[in-house]
């Protein structure tokens, strides 16, 4: 059983809405900083400003990229990548082109998981596979992509409404650890929204979950 | 207004996640056979929706900072120039709400500058989120876009907005004919496009476009 501050420490707290103004922004940083979640999972154009009110605390700044389509070339992933970090992101989500994945034309995504973690410089990458329109064999090539990358984590999915997309389950998240066999992390991301799920996903292995539902979810903490 | 007319002043796109190359020709190869106004597709399928629609009145639009309008300022310079390099004779730019509920306008106005600047020649529609928006925010939005120089407001990205034929109705009655609009997202309909059209849209986006034309007379 995980403590409230061990559980923090493990969520990515999200802000994807593209509503969100500058006041809401800050307060939200503010607060993931004071709970120590492991990261805010932010908008691009976001992320200057993130890094600005966290530094000094635990809690990184993670850029969502490519978001949520992915279907970019290779070298306007690595530019947006590039351009997070010097914006100040830390983590680096990325949306791996599922299309190019699903025709086979699996150069296309290697060149774009290259670029993008040649950009990083060493940051954690995290590369959404959008699982739920994935065949488990396409799970097992994108995994083996992203290892070959040398990218740190597969994510399940965008969790963006407009996709109508099921959410990420703890099953996901077994299916996920051990097509990863230790080679990369798993974030588990899109419609975790309670305390029992997450600490479902704990059980399984998960690495990191990504939530905008973080604070809800550690004050449910017993 | 007859099939083509209606063609004419219609935009369709094959724009979802998963999307494979072998879709979006089909795609293409069914909407060939009418003139469309133009073809959205997502920045990797731009050089193979300008090889598929040679030869055609059809132009290619690419979408940028789509559908969120969160991708920074030169990220987005750099996606519609590398677009508009490959084909790409329109662009769809997102808006960054945030920035409008944050007051940013002069940063929007500077941000389709830059991209209108970039890409001489090109068509800049300004793609705002009309439907989670107050008609005062609508009103600045356009009036912000104006400034940037941008040709169309397209009011809204699709992916469960919804637009409202008032919304049409407020951006011609205050813009008049110095900003098109285009009616985007939940036109799945003849008569839903017939409407948007009524109500002073130049032209209409929708991603059920053979529906649509069907409704047409021929």
């Amino acid at each position: 059983m995980l403590t409230k501050t061990q559980l923090a420490s493990i969520i990515d707290q999200t802000l994807l809405d593209p509503s969100a103004d500058r006041g809401r922004v800050e307060a939200f940083c503010r607060e993931a900083g004071e709970l120590g979640f492991a990261a805010v999972a932010l908008l691009p154009c976001n992320v200057s400003l993130a890094r600005s009110i966290l530094q000094g605390t635990n809690t990184k700044v993670c850029a969502a990229l490519a978001f949520p389509l992915g279907t970019w070339p290779a070298e306007l992933k690595a530019a947006e990548a590039r351009q997070a970090v010097k914006d100040g992101a830390e983590e680096l989500d990325v949306v791996m082109n599922v299309g190019a994945l699903k025709a086979g034309k699996l150069d296309q995504v290697r060149a774009e998981l290259r670029g993008v973690v040649e950009a990083a410089e060493g940051r954690t990458v995290k590369v959404i596979i959008e699982l739920p329109l994935l065949t488990e064999t396409e799970a097992a090539v994108a995994c083996d992509l992203i290892a070959e990358a040398g990218a740190q984590f597969v994510k399940t999915s965008t969790g963006f409404k407009g996709f109508k997309l099921r959410g990420t389950t703890a099953d996901d998240v077994i299916l996920l650890k051990r097509l990863a066999a230790g080679r990369i992390k798993v974030k588990a991301a899109g419609g975790i929204r309670t305390y029992e799920l997450a600490a479902k996903m704990v059980e399984c292995g998960v690495d990191r979950i990504g939530t905008s539902s973080g604070v809800a979810i550690v004050n449910q903490c017993p | 207004m007859n099939r083509t007319e209606a063609a004419r002043r219609t935009d369709t796109s094959i724009i979802e996640p998963g999307l494979t190359e072998g879709e979006v020709v089909n795609f293409f190869h069914r909407a060939r056979k009418y003139p469309f106004a133009a073809i959205g597709v997502d920045l990797c399928y731009v050089p193979l929706a300008h090889r598929l629609l040679k030869d055609t009145e059809t132009a290619v639009v690419a979408v940028v900072s789509y559908p969120l309008g969160a991708c920074s300022e030169e990220v987005s310079v750099a996606c519609a120039e590398w677009a508009v390099a490959r084909g790409a004779g329109e662009l769809d730019v997102g808006m960054n709400l945030g920035w409008l509920r944050s007051g940013q306008y002069r940063a929007i106005e500077r941000f389709y500058r830059r991209i209108v600047d970039r890409c001489p020649g090109c068509i800049v529609k300004a793609v705002i989120t009309s439907s989670i928006m107050t008609e005062e925010e609508i009103i600045s939005a356009c009036e912000a876009a104006q400034q940037g120089g941008v040709h169309f407001i397209k009011t809204n990205p699709g992916f469960g907005y919804v637009t409202a034929v008032d919304c049409v109705k407020l951006i011609k009655s205050r813009f008049g004919d110095s900003l098109k609009v285009m009616a985007a997202a939940g036109i799945r309909t003849a008569d839903q496009a017939r409407a948007m059209f009524a109500a002073g849209a130049d032209r209409v986006a929708t991603s059920t476009p053979f529906r649509v034309l069907a409704g047409f007379p021929e």
